[in-house]
């Protein structure tokens, strides 16, 4: 979707325009849930917590400037909502994941089962801006700057995030620091 | 094995592209937000109304009504309140707003 496109989309949107809102949806669902799924740990929670962000956007769409991309503001809402999620019931939550990480190692084994969980310990371990600014650039659907205006941190201080929560994250895998070409 | 995208995968799988039953489940967290903020609204509006109501003694009190007129004017004043709530839930709060705007413009 080009950014004429969108920016039209976004306009009937804010009139209340639900099949508009809904090509916007489908226009940028996927690398939210992405986002989201690498927070979260699980699709589930993920999975819910991307529709709250859908949701909660269509209510507040007349706050979105333009100044970022749209599904940066997007991911942000979504952020907000894992954040407040993680601090309501942290014990709950921890039982939750460790259930459904063991329901899908035990159902669908994977040969990556036990690099999978290495690494959703240590996401977890990882301070929450840490976390958010590695789980929106690692899969590369958002640069630097969009992870910077979702999460509301200076460029520099993602970067340094990026490197030092994927060095802590290649260490759970138990291999040496490999640094990624920068794109953002 | 640690390069980003594989880190990625091994984090979260990305979904397909476009899932239809995930924008329909977006239209229906709309909605039910919609009818949650729409109950609480209603809500909150019939706690005003109760309270201006509860207040309606103790005002008579403030004032000093005799005790002849006291209960008409309470009466009065329930009466009026509760037209009140009747127009703004059929009409809308624009149906008591706009008139009052307009007599508060008059009367400065």
């Amino acid at each position: 979707m080009d950014a004429a496109e969108e920016a039209r989309l976004i306009g009937l949107a804010r009139m209340g325009d639900m099949r508009a809102y809904s090509r916007l949806v489908d226009a940028h669902q996927a690398p939210v849930r992405a986002f989201l799924r690498r927070l979260a740990g699980n699709h589930a929670d993920a999975d819910d917590l991307a529709q709250d962000a859908f949701a909660r956007t269509w209510e507040v769409l007349a706050r979105f400037d333009g100044r970022s991309s749209l599904r940066s503001f997007i991911c942000g809402v979504g952020y907000q909502f894992w954040r407040r999620a993680r601090r309501a019931d942290g014990r709950r939550r921890a039982r939750d994941s460790a259930y459904a990480e063991l329901s899908e190692t035990a159902h669908n084994p994977s040969p990556h089962a036990g690099a999978q969980l290495a690494l959703r310990r240590a996401m977890e371990a990882l301070p929450e801006d840490q976390a958010a600014a590695l789980a929106h650039c690692l899969g590369q659907d958002f640069t630097h700057a969009e992870a910077a205006d979702a999460l509301g941190l200076p460029l520099g201080t993602v970067k340094s995030h990026i490197n030092r929560g994927r060095a802590r994250l290649q260490a759970a895998l138990g291999v040496e620091p490999v640094e990624s070409a920068d794109h953002g | 094995m640690a390069d980003d995208r594989e880190l990625a995968s091994l984090l979260g799988e990305a979904p397909p592209a476009v899932d239809p039953g995930f924008r329909i489940g977006v239209s229906a967290n709309i909605a039910a937000r919609a009818h949650r903020r729409a109950a609480l609204v209603r809500g909150a509006r019939r706690f005003g109304l109760f309270t201006a109501i509860g207040l309606a003694f103790p005002a008579a009190d403030a004032l000093r009504l005799s005790a002849d007129l006291a209960p008409v004017a309470i009466t009065l004043g329930v009466l009026g309140l509760a037209g009140l709530m009747a127009l703004v839930a059929t009409r809308g709060p624009g149906a008591v707003l706009t008139p009052a705007r307009v007599a508060l413009r008059v009367h400065a």
